[in-house]
């Protein structure tokens, strides 16, 4: 609201200011061109002397120079002069006309500029500096179901918007309401049509219902985003899942190492699937040592740089990335069987000692403060970075490697943001 | 809703501006002073708005805050507040924003100030800019608006480009946009004149110290873009003819130009078609050079984010601007009223001589800027126009150019004795030849450019103090009157030689930079000596440090001579991992007007060691100091009291009689 | 000297000079300039040592190699061919593996590029032009997505991971 007073208080100072001239009665008198050309002429009558004294201009040159500007001069003042008897080559606009001109700016102006920012503006959205993100955020959870009520009420009154199912289903997902999603990505599906996307949301939204458990209607969902789109990752992600749920090892470990070597190396499901792996591997009685996350991450880095931009531009649009998000990381997370958990830290403590022999090994380092992240193991994480760190010589690649790993991963970044 | 407040401001200002477009150039047409009143009202109050917009923009900045888009794509919050300022034009939609900002400002200049310019001239005038500041507004609003928004707001940016984050970048930008944008002025005074059909008296007066204001900064942000393109990149050089750098290049080569005609109108009243000629050719430059760093069509240190759209619609302004001008003037020029005559020989003919290198090496520049560009539209072949196209064309023509400048001031106006100015040069002529033997003789007589380079530049150094000395007449009148002579003159007169002299400085440096530097790349360890120009450069030791949004691995150097330590300097190597991106933060040591100067390369597979290139660079300050010094001549030439000309008074209106024919 | 005269002088004056400038232009044009190629155009035309060149491509994965001094050699491919290159020098900031980068200089007659220049892009969102103008070209680069293609890089099956 008070937007629109300032706007409104803006508009209408520019016109008062442009339109109070026009208001005038009569006018006021001006010079015309060839008063200022007379003057222009003096003036330069008067250096011409200055120039002869200081030697810049012969004194023949001079006179001649003053015949010509003479001349200039004697002709602009007869023109002055005409142009002050008659008054009369001005034929300036009648009041009417002025008075039309100023309406039309009072008109044009508003009407113009309101019309515009309406199109590129949004007058709704609040300032966000850094200041007010920062705080505590109850404002924002009140501000996101605000808006998914609004959406709901909107799509009470039009079901058949299936762009608002389409928007509102992921929403669902991430708030926890499952049932809601499901029933929402179904909406989606039957007004907008079958895409991977809404399938594989689909499936998720059941597993979520479920607790976490890939059930057989999920399955058929992934199965569908399957059918259409068979690089589908979330959709193996869960069939994956399922595989380990239901214990079919041998299944479980042909789907863990295909997602794994088609994902990006920063796919969000990457730690989960390589523990399922680890898991199945194990279940199988091969070997466990299937932690290549940094090994992974790194051959995989290169190749899927490009793509590092647009996901990050996915991020601005809501609905527009729909992966495995925290929810189902979480949901996966309760799959996860106690041993394996021990398993995975009987790992990293393998990993620890391993380093401790042999510290020169930034990979090793990289993996183990990873996974200490992975673990939310914090402190420890902070500990193996300290560590890294002594490791190597400063300003060594090494030492340069690990300091960006860390920033990537944002273990500094939490000191600094709280010293600044 | 500040940033809300700042889009509405500028859509605000678009209708100003359309409003300015049209209402002074209809009543000057009809001589109806009301309307021509509200351009002045209008291009103020259009300038405000601006400002507003701006404000708020570089509020958002400040704030961090990331739901403007333009805000999280080219800061981040981690960034030192005097970058968080600067980031504001850091990036496309800011420096637009600035560039329209400062177009607003030059708008309100000539509303304020031109209260002494004949009334329909400054309506005029003020429509034509409005008629620039619109196209540009809708390009801003249409195709790069700073204020898009992002809903909900990521949590932190991307932070600006590393190599942009430097106090360089926080007076280059904008020096630059208010040279090029300043010459928007002379190219309204001269659309206008063509519209009008008359060039005013009052015109001609009033061109030369607008260009000059745009000129004096142009010359300041060329120089301070190429020493920051010096210290902040880390290759060493000061000048790459990179494309972006002839953007800025070619207007100033031709604004000079424009300098020196306008002086010929102004004094003289001649050479009025060619100045109106090369103020709409100047403006021109100036928008190519827009065109060229916005559209993407070339690829350059500067040269920001590409999209199309964004080039067609800046093409299609300058094609309508340049196009129109030049119609404009086809079609006008022929009904203008020539001016004063003069000999070939005379300050004149000096002056026209100054006009035909200065606009012939603007010409060269502009060949080679373009000419990959349109061998790749035409042909498909893609070629790269680098530092030797240039050496072979552009300095050839600027050098019979170099050679003349000191005869210019000591010509008379209308009929000049060049016999009697050589004669008159003979002090300067001496010292250039002492200048050549003695470079011949401490190079061995090997280097003979050399030599010739630098006498080039003291001829210019002593010659243009020539024309002051002689006006003082020290020789003839005794010091003590030479003085107070010399303080008689008009300032002006300060200014040429002012300007000359830094010419002069300028030259000198490059001829000794490119002569005489001396270049080393070694591979060093901590412990390490490396020996340059007689200097003893000890690699004390490198250490890892953070910084506020970047990790510097920073290099200590001492630099010793005969064993004493003269100066310690750091050379860094900085990692921003917002952007994954390093840069070379160059340590220089600044001694008298030479620098030494290290930069880090790579270091070696074992990590012992880092590869450093260790350049020593004599009188280079002067390049940079020299065009300081050009500047100086510039706003003594501005200071000058008699190019003020007063609004005629009321009372002689009737008698406007000349007093003194 | 009569006005016509005069007039006639001055324009004889500006011929002679915008004559001389574009003879100039046009003999440095033919004897200064740099064509871009990528590695397959210059394996495949041989250009002698006296042409300079702008390599442009991508520094081949693993081919980077320094001498422990100022000298480096590494290869630059557009994944058809690639043209083995030495610098002596400084490389810039964001030289890497797998990166566009532009070489300038001549082809010597071993078939080693010898570069004076190394360019790399500016920023993680830049990548020199003409490379990704001769990638497109090929149909390994797409507007928005970057690289297409890329020489494959296979998982390993067997982790050498954490545990082992």
């Amino acid at each position: 609201m008070v937007f629109w007073i300032v706007a409104a208080a803006m508009t209408a100072a520019a016109i008062l200011a442009i339109v109070w001239p026009l208001l005038r009665r009569g006018q006021a008198e001006v010079d015309t061109a060839a008063d200022h050309d007379v003057e222009v002429y003096l003036s330069q009558l008067r250096e011409l002397d200055g120039d002869v004294a200081r030697g810049t201009m012969a004194e023949a040159e001079a006179a001649s120079a003053r015949a010509e500007v003479g001349r200039r001069l004697l002709r602009a003042s007869e023109k002055a002069r005409r142009e002050a008897l008659t008054d009369g080559t001005r034929r300036s606009f009648r009041r009417p006309a002025v008075l039309a001109a100023a309406a039309g700016v009072a008109v044009l102006l508003p009407g113009l500029s309101f019309a515009l920012y309406e199109t590129v503006g949004a007058p709704a959205l609040p300032d966000q500096p850094l200041a007010f993100r920062q705080q505590p955020k109850p404002q924002d959870d009140f501000d996101l179901a605000g808006l998914v009520g609004k959406a709901e009420a909107r799509l009470k009154e039009n079901p058949k918007d299936g762009n608002g199912w389409d928007v509102l289903a992921p929403i669902y997902l991430r708030m926890n309401r499952p049932e809601d999603a499901a029933e929402a990505f179904r909406k989606a599906i039957a007004l907008n049509g079958e895409s991977a996307a809404r399938f594989g949301g689909l499936g998720e939204a059941l597993t979520d219902a479920a607790s976490g458990e890939v059930t057989d209607a999920a399955k058929a969902a992934f199965a569908k985003a399957l059918a259409i789109n068979p690089a589908y990752l979330p959709a193996k992600f869960f069939l994956a899942l399922d595989a380990s749920q239901e214990q079919r090892a041998a299944d479980a470990e042909t789907r863990w190492s295909a997602l794994i070597s088609e994902s990006p190396p920063d796919a969000p499901w990457l730690k989960i699937a390589e523990a399922g792996l680890a898991d199945a591997r194990q279940r199988l009685g091969k070997p466990a040592a299937a932690t290549a996350v940094g090994d992974a991450a790194t051959v995989g880095g290169e190749a899927a740089a490009p793509g590092g931009a647009a996901v990050a531009e996915g991020e601005g649009s809501p609905g527009g990335f729909e992966g495995p998000d925290a929810a189902t990381v979480a949901a996966a997370s309760q799959m996860a069987a106690g041993d394996r958990q021990a398993m995975i830290e009987g790992m990293v403590a393998q990993l620890a000692a391993r380093l401790k022999q042999h510290p020169d090994d930034v990979e090793g380092w990289k993996r183990l403060i990873r996974s200490y992240t992975v673990l939310g193991k914090t402190d420890e994480a902070q500990t193996a970075l300290a560590d890294a760190r002594k490791a190597f010589p400063e300003a060594s690649a090494g030492a340069r490697e690990i300091a960006a790993f860390a920033a990537e991963i944002g273990l500094p970044g939490k000191e600094e943001a709280t010293s600044r | 809703m500040i940033v809300e407040i700042g889009h509405f401001a500028l859509v605000l200002s678009l209708s100003v501006a359309l409003v300015q477009s049209v209402l002074p150039a209809l009543g000057a047409r009809r001589g109806d002073e009301r309307l021509m009143e509200t351009g002045t009202i209008a291009a103020t109050g259009g300038f405000l708005l601006i400002a507003i917009a701006f404000a708020a923009l570089m509020t958002a900045y400040v704030t961090s805050d990331f739901s403007v888009l333009n805000v999280f794509e080219n800061s981040n919050s981690q960034q030192p507040l005097l970058y968080k300022f600067t980031s504001t034009w850091g990036n496309h939609e800011g420096s637009m924003l600035l560039w329209v900002l400062i177009l607003a400002f030059f708008g309100a200049l000539v509303a304020l100030f031109g209260r002494d310019l004949p009334a329909s001239l400054k309506a005029n005038v003020l429509s034509v800019q409005a008629w620039i500041l619109t196209s540009f507004l809708l390009f801003i609003l249409l195709t790069s608006n700073p204020f898009q928004r992002l809903d909900p707001a990521p949590m932190e940016g991307q932070d600006l480009n590393p190599v942009l984050q430097d106090i360089g970048l926080a007076i280059h930008p904008p020096l630059l946009y208010l040279g090029y944008v300043g010459f928007s002025v002379a190219f309204s005074f001269a659309i206008a004149a063509l519209i009008d059909g008359r060039i005013d008296a009052a015109w001609a007066r009033w061109v030369r110290p607008w260009t000059l204001i745009a000129w004096i900064f142009l010359t300041l942000g060329i120089a301070m873009g190429s020493y920051w393109a010096y210290y902040e990149l880390g290759w060493g050089g000061w000048w790459f003819w990179d494309p972006v750098e002839n953007a800025s290049f070619m207007p100033w080569l031709a604004g000079t130009a424009l300098l020196h005609s306008a002086l010929v109108m102004e004094k003289r009243s001649a050479l009025k078609i060619w100045t109106i000629l090369l103020a709409i050719l100047t403006f021109s430059l100036s928008l190519l050079g827009t065109f060229l760093v916005r559209s993407g069509v070339l690829t350059s240190v500067h040269a920001f984010a590409t999209d199309p759209t964004r080039g067609v619609f800046i093409l299609c302004i300058l094609g309508l601007f340049i196009g129109g001008a030049l119609c404009l003037f086809a079609w006008r020029a022929s009904a203008l009223e020539g001016g004063g005559l003069f000999a070939p020989i005379s300050r004149e003919g000096a002056l026209v001589f100054n006009n035909l290198f200065l606009t012939t090496a603007a010409a060269t520049v502009l060949v080679g800027t373009l000419y990959p560009l349109i061998l790749e539209v035409l042909a498909g072949k893609k070629i790269s126009v680098g530092a030797p196209f240039f050496d072979l064309t552009f300095g050839p023509v600027m050098l019979p150019l170099l050679f003349a400048v000191p005869f210019g001031p000591l010509l008379g106006w209308k009929r000049g004795d060049l016999l009697g100015a050589a004669q008159r040069l003979y002090f300067a002529a001496g010292s250039a030849l002492a200048v050549l033997i003695g470079v011949l003789a401490y190079t061995g007589g090997t280097r003979i450019l050399t030599a010739f380079g630098f006498a080039l530049a003291f001829w210019i150094l002593a010659g243009s103090l020539t024309d002051l000395f002689l006006r003082a007449a020290f020789l003839r009148a005794g010091w003590r009157t030479g003085v107070s002579r010399l303080l008689g003159l008009p300032r002006s007169a300060f200014g040429t030689t002012l300007a000359h002299f830094g010419l002069g400085v300028t030259l000198l440096g490059i001829v000794s930079v490119s002569s005489f530097q001396g270049e080393l790349i070694t591979t060093m360890a901590p412990g390490q000596t490396a020996e340059i120009a007689g200097y003893t450069l000890a690699f004390d030791r490198i250490e890892q440090r953070p910084g506020s949004n970047f990790e510097a691995q920073a290099a200590a150097f001492s630099i010793r001579r005969g064993g004493v330590v003269e100066a310690n300097i750091e050379s860094s190597k900085r990692f921003f991992p917002a952007r994954q991106m390093t840069t070379t933060e160059s340590g220089i040591w600044t001694h008298g007007f030479s620098q030494l100067y290290v930069s880090l390369g790579d270091p070696s597979p074992d990590n012992r060691s880092i590869v450093v290139r260790i350049w020593w660079k004599p009188l280079v300050t002067l390049i940079w100091l020299g065009a300081v010094v050009m500047a100086a001549g510039g706003l003594l030439s501005l200071a000058d009291r008699r190019l003020r000309v007063g609004a005629p008074a009321r009372r002689s209106r009737a008698q406007a009689a000349p007093a003194g024919a | 000297m009569t006005r016509k005269a005069k007039r006639l002088y001055s324009i004889g004056a500006m011929v002679l000079v915008v004559g001389a400038a574009a003879g100039l232009v046009l003999t440095a044009l033919s004897s200064s300039v740099a064509y871009f190629q990528s590695p397959t155009d210059l394996v495949k035309n041989q250009p002698g040592p006296a042409q300079r060149i702008r390599l442009g491509g991508l520094v081949e994965d693993g081919s980077v190699k320094r001498d422990g001094s100022s000298h480096v050699t590494f290869r630059v491919t557009d994944s058809v061919d690639s043209v083995p290159v030495t610098y002596t020098g400084i490389l810039p900031d964001l030289f890497r593996e797998g990166q566009g980068v532009i070489a300038e200089g001549t082809l010597g007659p071993d078939r080693v590029f010898v570069a004076d220049t190394v360019l790399a892009k500016h920023d993680e969102k830049y990548m020199p032009k003409e490379v990704v103008d001769d990638l497109k070209a090929r149909g390994l680069w797409e507007d928005g997505k970057g690289l297409v293609q890329k020489p494959e890089k296979t998982v390993s099956a067997a982790p050498a991971g954490a545990g082992s």
